[in-house]
């Protein structure tokens, strides 16, 4: 019962467990800065939008070789933008073409924006680490010069 | 309410339920939480230990807490508690333990006590039935509810409960009881319970 204390108690084992989070009904923590990497676009980067509906919009962009995307968090949780095959947990979540680097946004808090310029070209897969489970994934088509 | 089973077909409720796929999101969420799994089995005093403070606000500037525990549930009204604290177990859908209402998760670490609910430092209800556990991930795309085929160990969640219902010792059983909130709903009725759901958790653990 409730609350009601008698006697017997049984010692198997002893765990401790310590937990610390942050942001939201649906929440998440402001705890480390998100890197933000330089500017180097030369033109109008493309923008994709992070919302409190776990996903981005659009969910699939299309850039040629060397522009750039520009992630805007406009949700109230902290989100990432990852490319990166060794952070997912699903082999469906990132992928990358051949001869890609890998980036990673870091948690970025509400309103804050991360940017990755392209440089190879061919299909990108993305995905925000804390709702990886969600199915929070994203396209960038990087289109070689060239291509129609 | 009704909620989708991995055959297709949907589980259907006359009244409403905390278990759905509606849900909104509320910032600058805090969750600070210590748990020790001391005894492992229902009983009648226990050494397990929780201390809890989670806290969240609305766009109005509002903050909301739960605290806990103030007692913890050493063994369980409906079903076990184990002390109070369960550590690497099964919970809820076909376990019994907890609604079935919930896919049957693998549950990290979990507790049962009573604790107090507050809006803005003023406490609203106590002592109410609260209830957390760190879970693997049980929501899917558009943040809806799992079935138990579709619940993955891909990341993990911390639910925190305050439940809308309340046990009586003296039936044995647990009757409904709303949670009082402070938050208003659209439609002008208060939200009966909070079912909170906190990501990016950092973790630790360790065994003695």
């Amino acid at each position: 019962m409730f609350g009601v204390k008698h006697s017997a108690t049984i010692r198997l084992r002893r765990w401790r467990v310590l937990l610390m989070a942050g942001l939201g009904v649906v929440m998440t923590a402001p705890a480390r800065a998100p890197r933000v990497e330089p500017a180097r676009r030369a033109q109008a980067a493309t923008v994709v939008t992070i919302t409190d509906r776990l996903t981005f919009e659009p969910r699939r962009v299309t850039i040629a070789v060397g522009e750039t995307v520009e992630w805007n968090n406009t949700s109230l949780l902290v989100h990432t933008v990852t490319g990166d095959p060794d952070k997912a947990t699903l082999p469906t979540s990132a992928a990358l073409p051949d001869g890609a680097a890998a980036f990673d946004s870091g948690l970025l808090e509400p309103d804050q924006t991360f940017e990755h310029t392209f440089t190879v070209p061919g299909t990108y897969r993305y995905f925000c680490i804390p709702h990886e489970g969600a199915s929070m994934v994203g396209e960038v088509v990087v289109e070689a010069p060239g291509s129609d | 309410m009704a909620r989708g089973a991995e055959n297709g077909h949907f589980t259907m409720m006359n009244g409403m339920s905390p278990f759905g796929d509606k849900n909104v999101v509320m910032g600058n969420g805090q969750l600070r939480l210590h748990m020790v799994d001391a005894t492992a089995t229902d009983a009648a005093t226990s050494e397990d230990q929780v201390q809890m403070e989670a806290s969240w606000h609305d766009r109005d500037g509002n903050t909301y807490m739960v605290r806990c525990c103030r007692m913890l549930a050493t063994h369980g009204l409906e079903f076990p508690t184990f002390g109070g604290v369960v550590t690497n177990h099964l919970l809820h859908g076909f376990t019994r333990i907890g609604t079935a209402l919930m896919p049957t998760e693998f549950t990290y670490a979990g507790f049962w006590g009573m604790g107090v609910v507050l809006k803005n430092g003023e406490v609203l209800d106590q002592p109410r039935l609260i209830h957390g556990m760190l879970t693997e991930y049980v929501r899917g795309e558009g943040y809806s509810l799992d079935s138990d085929a579709e619940v993955t160990p891909t990341r993990q969640q911390f639910h925190l409960m305050v439940a809308p219902f309340a046990p009586n010792m003296e039936s044995g059983h647990f009757e409904m009881k709303p949670v009082s909130t402070g938050l208003q709903l659209p439609n002008g009725m208060e939200l009966p319970f909070w079912h909170v759901m906190f990501e990016n958790l950092d973790i630790s653990a360790s065994r003695n």
